[in-house]
């Protein structure tokens, strides 16, 4: 695929569209702020956890009001599970890391710092809807965090 | 990464996601992008991991609300218009900008999220970011040529002139 096969005719419609585009949907301001917000949150000393399990994508039933979902991250270092739980735009989690860590929840709000018991398990209120991520502290391993990639909840 | 807002935000829309929804799924990948960067070999290449990524995201937001996304997976045929856009806008955006938009809702959810891809495609990511998002179907060929055909025939029917035929 070659930028060569588009004849002008194919490149005056393109035009055309991405004019009217722009004047009847134009990516919000709050898109472009967040957007360029992005590059401060990112973490360089932490090993990215990938996401393994969503229970979200296993069924079809429709979102409501009080349904869990539960999501599974997991790398090299340490793995991270925990349930979703809505009410309106705000998130409750409750997981359990595989050993004990100190959490940071990365959200749309200002971080939220959680510490789970000896067992790893954590509870974690008030975190707000959009995309949310998970810095994990393994308090066996410090030197060694993972970060959740970052998923919409 | 304001080269590339555009091409992100109108992925998401052309799978039909609302405002909410679509600014998630923008956050969400230029997020993505960030914890990814350390991994991209290749910079030039940006333009179409965010066209993948920004497909993907909108159909997993897609499947979590429990829609229907076989179409927008695989299909090529066209699902009536929805009212996406408000009476008002509609009204000042003016008949030329109308008529655009509705040939362009009448087209099947990939072929509009193409093209839309495709309008907001800088130059020297244009064929990287087609490759992403344009998949051929079993023979029937590039599907970029389909949709723009069906675009075009959409906008002949009511307005030749924007074609410069």
């Amino acid at each position: 695929m070659s930028d060569t096969d588009l004849n002008p005719a194919d490149r005056r419609l393109l035009a055309e569209v991405r004019n009217v585009l722009t004047e009847v949907d134009p990516v919000p301001d709050t898109v472009l702020n967040s957007a360029r917000a992005a590059l401060t949150w990112l973490t360089i000393d932490a090993e990215l956890a990938a996401l393994a399990e969503d229970s979200a994508l296993e069924t079809a039933g429709t979102r409501s009001a009080g349904l869990t979902r539960s999501v599974t991250f997991e790398s090299d270092a340490g793995l991270l599970s925990f349930e979703v739980s809505e009410d309106g735009d705000v998130r409750q989690i409750v997981g359990q890391a595989d050993r004990p860590a100190d959490l940071t929840v990365r959200h749309n709000g200002d971080p939220i710092t959680a510490a789970t018991d000896e067992l790893g398990r954590f509870r974690i209120d008030g975190v707000l809807a959009g995309p949310v991520s998970l810095h994990c502290v393994f308090r066996d391993t410090p030197g060694n965090p993972i970060v959740t990639s970052w998923i919409v909840l | 990464m304001d080269r590339y807002s555009g091409l992100v935000w109108h992925i998401a829309r052309g799978h039909r996601l609302g405002d909410a929804d679509a600014s998630d799924v923008a956050q969400t990948v230029w997020l993505r992008l960030v914890e990814s960067l350390p991994r991209l070999r290749e910079p030039a290449a940006v333009g179409g991991w965010l066209a993948t990524t920004a497909r993907n995201e909108s159909l997993r937001l897609l499947r979590r609300a429990g829609r229907e996304v076989v179409e927008a997976d695989l299909g090529l045929e066209s699902t009536p218009a929805d009212d996406s856009y408000s009476p008002e806008v509609v009204v000042e955006a003016g008949e030329r900008r109308e008529l655009v938009r509705r040939a362009l809702d009448d087209l099947s959810p990939r072929c509009r999220t193409l093209l839309r891809a495709l309008a907001f495609s800088p130059d020297d990511s244009y064929a990287d970011i087609s490759a992403a998002l344009d998949m051929p179907v079993g023979s029937i060929g590039p599907t970029r040529g389909r949709c723009l055909d069906r675009l075009r025939q959409g906008l002949r029917a009511d307005a030749p002139h924007l074609l410069g035929e």
